[in-house]
């Protein structure tokens, strides 16, 4: 196996209760990171010092606050291995997330980006809403097309860009969106490979109305860039037949 | 006693955009566009006016036969029904957004075009994780240190 070297970026606002265990689940990954940051986006709990008791394992960068996509940027910025990941410290990695990319990447020389699938779990103050969610879709192991499950080369971010920080809420889900767009070689592994906890704070919870608009507003802007490179293919082949 | 349709807000997420209404079924992925007529149809559900209401809002404003109309504009709400993106409820007393725009009505009529829902499926595994929950309730901030997480 290839032994290219992982940048795993953790961002983290007022994370201080979940940060511990998300460190301690990449700390414990088979194929270790060869760098771990995490980018402090201006928290006022106790973060900072729950990650200095990591202090000889990773990099600590803090920024004002500036929301989730910034802070992402900002540990793009730091990184400086061939490979990016990245694990919201409120969630978890199994021990093998790493190790088993890696292994699709070893078997794809082709291969730009991986995601896994992901498994929601619900912090245990919330049990109710758990019992909730008991069956539905959403508590499934779901495709995760989201930066948790996301193992990508660097050249990926160099040709689509970075994480646009208008965006507070589905940041991601834009990116995932403009790299269909176009064409990066991507594969979705069945392993579930990630865990999202579901707790009081999380940001869409927060704001939900919010983040629907957002959500809806993004899909929106890439049906109309779909449409609009559809149309300049279609006009590129009328020319040439005339 | 009139026809209304409440939109299945909390398993969608919906917005307007250039006269165009772009729908997202939180749960599936699956998304879904009309223009023109049909998503001044929606946005009048959204308004709460009736079935009636928003055929007539549309025949005063639109070159189009009330028939004709009222076929294309059924169809479009079964279709939205059938989707999971609104439901029918039957509401007894008038709704204040039944009031119709009078000055609408004197404006010259726009050419009409049957309002279609175009359905796209080619994102459902993408947009599967990240989107908001369907459902999902603010829990009031209690014991929490925080105003959000990333």
């Amino acid at each position: 196996m290839s032994r290219s070297s992982v940048s795993c970026i953790v961002p983290a606002f007022n994370s201080g209760r979940y940060i511990g265990e998300a460190l301690d689940s990449i700390l414990a990954q088979t194929v270790a990171a060869a760098e771990v940051i995490v980018c402090d986006d201006g928290s006022s709990d106790n973060t900072a010092s729950v990650v200095a008791t990591y202090s000889d394992q990773l990099k600590y960068v803090r920024q004002e606050t500036a929301g989730p996509a910034a802070t992402r940027n900002l540990g793009l910025a730091t990184a400086t291995g061939d490979f990016l990941a990245f694990l919201d410290a409120d969630d978890l990695w199994h021990e093998a997330k790493l190790e088993r990319q890696l292994e699709c990447f070893d078997r794809r020389a082709e291969l730009e980006a991986c995601v896994t699938h992901a498994q929601m779990f619900w912090a245990s103050d919330l049990d109710a809403e758990a019992d909730q969610y008991r069956g539905h879709p959403r508590s499934q192991a779901i495709p995760g097309y989201a930066t948790t499950t996301l193992l990508a080369r660097r050249s990926v971010f160099d040709k689509i860009g970075i994480f646009r920080t208008d965006l507070w809420f589905s940041d991601a889900t834009d990116w995932f969106m403009r790299a269909r767009e176009n064409a990066i070689v991507s594969e979705i592994m069945p392993d579930v490979l990630t865990y999202h906890r579901m707790h009081a704070d999380n940001l869409t919870r927060r704001r939900s109305d919010a983040s629907k608009a957002e959500f809806a507003t993004l899909v929106g802007e890439s049906l109309v860039r779909r449409r609009r490179d559809a149309a300049k293919v279609a006009d590129g082949v009328a020319n040439r037949s005339l | 006693m009139s026809n209304h349709y409440k939109l299945r807000s909390d398993n969608t997420a919906a917005t307007v955009i250039d006269g165009e209404v772009i729908i997202v079924n939180l749960t599936s992925g699956v998304y879904y566009s009309s223009d023109g007529v049909g998503a001044e149809v929606w946005e009048m559900m959204e308004r709460g006016s009736s079935l009636d209401d928003i055929i007539a809002d549309i025949v005063a404003r639109y070159d189009v036969k009330a028939e004709t109309a009222r076929a294309d504009i059924e169809h479009l709400a079964q279709r939205l029904v059938a989707e999971n993106l609104v439901e029918q409820v039957v509401q007894v007393e008038p709704s204040a957004a039944a009031l119709r725009d009078e000055a609408a009505e004197n404006k010259e009529r726009g050419a009409y075009a049957a309002p279609t829902l175009e359905i796209y499926r080619d994102m459902g595994d993408l947009l599967a994780l990240d989107p908001p929950m369907p459902g999902l309730r603010d829990i009031p901030l209690q014991k929490s240190a925080g105003q959000g997480a990333t």
